[in-house]
């Protein structure tokens, strides 16, 4: 498998920040977690964030984390840029750019016949249901979760009850000076029959 | 991909601290905040006004593809220091959402890298929760890495 992020055949990524516990939100919504005042000297300096988002050809979303980025929007910044983004949504959402569509078919119908022939560096940044129909249904080939040293212990799961086993390939792991520790995985095809849902 | 935008969001309190370190000189970041046109490109939106001066005015516009308006927001300078600070209103318009009180703080860091310090007021601690859900840290994040790239084009071109 090639390790470089760019490559010639499809790839949709899973992106996540997640506390250790495996919790991407707190009840309260409060954030102020995802900034541990943690230290790690033999870790990596912060990587040039901005060229790493080069690579990236195509967001898928859903659409509560659409109308969230839509809000941020209005004050800071619309974060996707001119990437084609793409929403899976099955309401009537606004659209305020040309490189953003709302699809309502599914997921499969979605990768298959949308996504593939279009792009190569897909990443799916959200949310929980999402991610978790992307796993169930075989359609995402790697995980990039970002942990954060603290432990919630509760608030909005990761890894919603995805109800099937994964087996996953450890691809890589790097550790950053503030104690994140991002986790890389590329999921493996599933050999034996799909079990339900 | 770590976060280069570090935001401060205590519980309970109705303000908000956003920092970010860009590799852009001070100029170039102070820049993407009052030219019209960089503003533009990186915020995704229309600005209709933008008086950079004590007691002017400023209205962003963006709509959809077809022309209709999305959303339109705006606000009055409070106060204006070039390439040191920002004190300005930020409202939307036909919401019920209250208008919020922003501090913004622009530090030399070294000749290649500034510093950017959002200090947000709101006017109650569950409207700023509102704002604060998902994706708003990598969401931020990334309109900053787009900030840092278009203006990173910009000196490229010029």
């Amino acid at each position: 498998m090639e390790a470089s992020m760019k490559t010639d055949t499809f790839k949709m990524t899973i992106h996540m920040v997640s506390s250790l516990d495996g919790f991407i939100a707190k009840k309260d919504n409060s954030i102020s977690w995802l900034d541990t005042a943690d230290r790690y000297e033999d870790g990596v300096a912060e990587e040039d964030a901005g060229e790493f988002m080069k690579t990236i050809d195509c967001f898928v979303i859903g659409a509560r984390t659409y109308e969230h980025a839509l809000e941020l929007s209005k004050d800071f910044g619309w974060p996707y840029g001119d990437v084609p983004t793409i929403v899976l949504s099955h309401r009537k959402l606004p659209v305020h750019r040309n490189n953003i569509q709302i699809y309502s078919c599914d997921l499969t119908t979605l990768v298959e016949e949308h996504l593939k022939s279009r792009y190569r560096n897909v990443w799916c940044v959200g949310g929980a249901m999402l991610v978790r129909d992307l796993i169930r249904q075989q359609l995402a080939g790697e995980i990039r979760i970002s942990v954060i040293p603290v432990i919630l212990g509760d608030g909005l799961p990761f890894f919603d009850h995805i109800g099937r086993e994964q087996a996953l390939h450890l691809k890589g792991i790097t550790a950053y000076k503030s104690g994140i520790a991002e986790l890389w995985y590329e999921i493996k095809k599933n050999t034996g029959p799909v079990q339900n849902k | 991909m770590e976060r280069k935008t570090k935001i401060n969001a205590e519980e309970g309190r109705q303000e908000l601290v956003i920092t970010r370190e860009f590799e852009l000189p001070l100029e170039l970041l102070f820049k993407a905040y009052v030219d019209p046109e960089i503003v533009e490109q990186w915020m995704g939106t229309k600005v209709l006004k933008l008086e950079n001066k004590k007691h002017g005015g400023w209205q962003f516009e963006t709509s959809d593809p077809q022309g209709n308006v999305v959303f339109r927001a705006n606000g009055v300078i409070h106060e204006f220091v070039p390439e040191q600070k920002i004190t300005r209103t930020f409202e939307m318009e036909n919401t019920p959402f209250p208008v919020q009180l922003e501090f913004l703080e622009f530090e030399k860091l070294t000749s290649d890298t500034s510093r950017l310090r959002m200090h947000i007021l709101f006017r109650s601690v569950a409207d700023r929760d509102q704002l604060l859900q998902l994706p708003f840290a990598q969401g931020i994040n990334m309109a900053h890495n787009r900030l840092q790239n278009t203006v990173e084009k910009l000196k490229q071109d010029s």
